[in-house]
This record gives structure tokens, C-alpha cells and sequence, in this order.
């Protein structure tokens, strides 16, 4: 159990250190692109090109900052699901929801950010440019059907549970 | 489920309180009701073979399948 707590803790400490603050950022970042533009050369690494359509941009901007916010949110259920471990009830039926939304939601961003970052590139930069291999995008798609996988087994593992405790 | 547990008819008959019948087979009396009850999903040779020597009965006795 001493796994759990250091887990725990290390969840906690980047939930408070990071998200929280990364909350505000991203809120105060989403209307400040709307005041000053120019700040979106933040988010791509080069420069926007002249003929680049502002709006388009600031929609990538805002996209980006709705799937990092979604990322966010997953490290929220997977704290609130880390405490029903800690309450030794992992087989409880939020434990189980949880994995498989922060499974779909992270699936669903992995595909979004993929799409999104292809676009972005061919729109304001004029560059096609394909990613294979062990990119964040794949990882990240990767992790989320890993955790659809962890509910199914979780679900499974309840029913063999019950199954066992009501038998006499 | 079609199968029903006659548990309790049996018991009647043989003038049997359930918590002796769970000390005499050695299960809780919290397990005897879930079997009673038929929420019981699964039964164990063992506690089967437990009953029908308790209640000298047969399995059929305690058990009986009636079609949906």
C-alpha cells in the first residue's frame, strides 16, 4: 500500500502545483489570444505566416487549449479515483465509470490533437507534414484505450467478485 | 432464476431453527439467508453434502427446477 500513498501524493503535488494553476492560465490565455494575437506565436513554435487568417489561429489556439483543459480534467478522475483505492473499494461502480471516461476523453484528445496539430501546420504554415511512430499524439491514444481496456477487466473482476461472495 | 430452494419448507419439517442449521454446517447465518433467499448465485458441493446430512435429505429435497 505504500505504492499507493507515494502515488498519491505525487498526484496531489502535481495537481496542486500544476493543474490548478494551469486552470486559471488556460482561461486567462483563451480570451487574452482575442486581445493580443500576437501571443499565439506562443503555441506554434515558428511564426504565423502573413497570410495567415488570424481567426483561423486563434480557433487552433482555443482548440488546443479545450484538449489540454479535457487532459486536465482526467487527471481530476483519476485523483477522485486514486481515493476510492485508498478507501480500499476498488471494484466501486465509480471506479469504473472513471476509467472509461478518462479512457474515452483521453482517445477522443489523442485523435483531436493529431487532427488539429496536421491542420494547424497545413493551414498557417503551409507544411504537410505526417508523424509516425512514438509521437505524444500515439501515446496518448494508446493510454486512453489502455485505460478502456483497465475498466472492462475492472468490470469483469466485479462480477467475478460478486459472483464469489454470494456464493455459499 | 428456475431454480428455487426449498431450504425453508425443509427446515419446518425437521423442526429446525436456521442458526443451528448454519452452526451445525459451519456457514454464517448472513450466508444460510442468501441461500434461503435464492440470491445465492453458486453453492459449494461441500455445503450441499452439509445440508443433506444435517436435514437427512436428499440434494432434490432442498433444490427443485421449476421452467421460467
Amino acid at each position: 500500500m505504500r505504492k499507493l500513498i507515494i502515488l498519491k501524493s505525487l498526484v496531489d503535488f502535481v495537481w496542486i502545483v500544476t493543474c490548478v494553476p494551469a486552470v486559471a492560465l488556460l482561461l486567462f490565455f483563451g480570451v487574452y489570444i482575442f486581445v493580443n494575437p500576437e501571443t499565439i506565436s506562443f503555441v506554434f513554435d515558428n511564426d504565423l505566416n502573413a497570410d495567415s487568417s488570424m481567426p483561423l489561429a486563434q480557433f487552433f489556439t482555443l482548440t488546443i487549449i479545450a484538449m489540454i483543459g479535457i487532459a486536465i480534467y482526467c487527471f481530476y478522475l483519476f485523483r477522485i479515483t486514486l481515493r476510492y483505492f485508498q478507501k480500499v473499494k476498488p471494484f466501486h461502480d465509480e471506479v469504473i465509470i472513471n476509467y472509461n471516461r478518462i479512457g474515452l476523453l483521453l482517445t477522443i484528445t489523442g485523435v483531436l490533437s493529431a487532427i488539429i496539430f496536421f491542420s494547424a501546420r497545413l493551414v498557417l504554415f503551409d507544411e504537410f507534414r505526417l508523424d509516425f511512430g512514438f509521437t505524444p499524439n500515439v501515446m496518448l491514444i494508446c493510454l486512453g484505450l489502455f485505460f478502456m481496456v483497465l475498466s472492462e477487466v475492472f468490470k469483469v473482476a466485479k462480477q467475478a467478485k460478486e459472483e464469489n461472495e454470494l456464493t455459499v | 432464476m428456475p431454480i428455487i430452494i426449498n431450504l425453508d419448507k425443509v427446515l419446518a419439517e425437521r423442526g429446525m431453527k436456521s442458526y443451528e442449521l448454519a452452526e451445525i454446517i459451519g456457514i454464517t447465518t448472513a450466508n444460510l439467508s442468501i441461500l434461503k433467499t435464492g440470491k445465492a448465485k453458486a453453492i459449494r458441493f461441500s455445503t450441499l453434502e452439509a445440508i443433506c446430512k444435517a436435514l437427512d435429505c436428499q440434494h432434490s429435497d432442498i433444490l427443485e427446477y421449476v421452467e421460467d
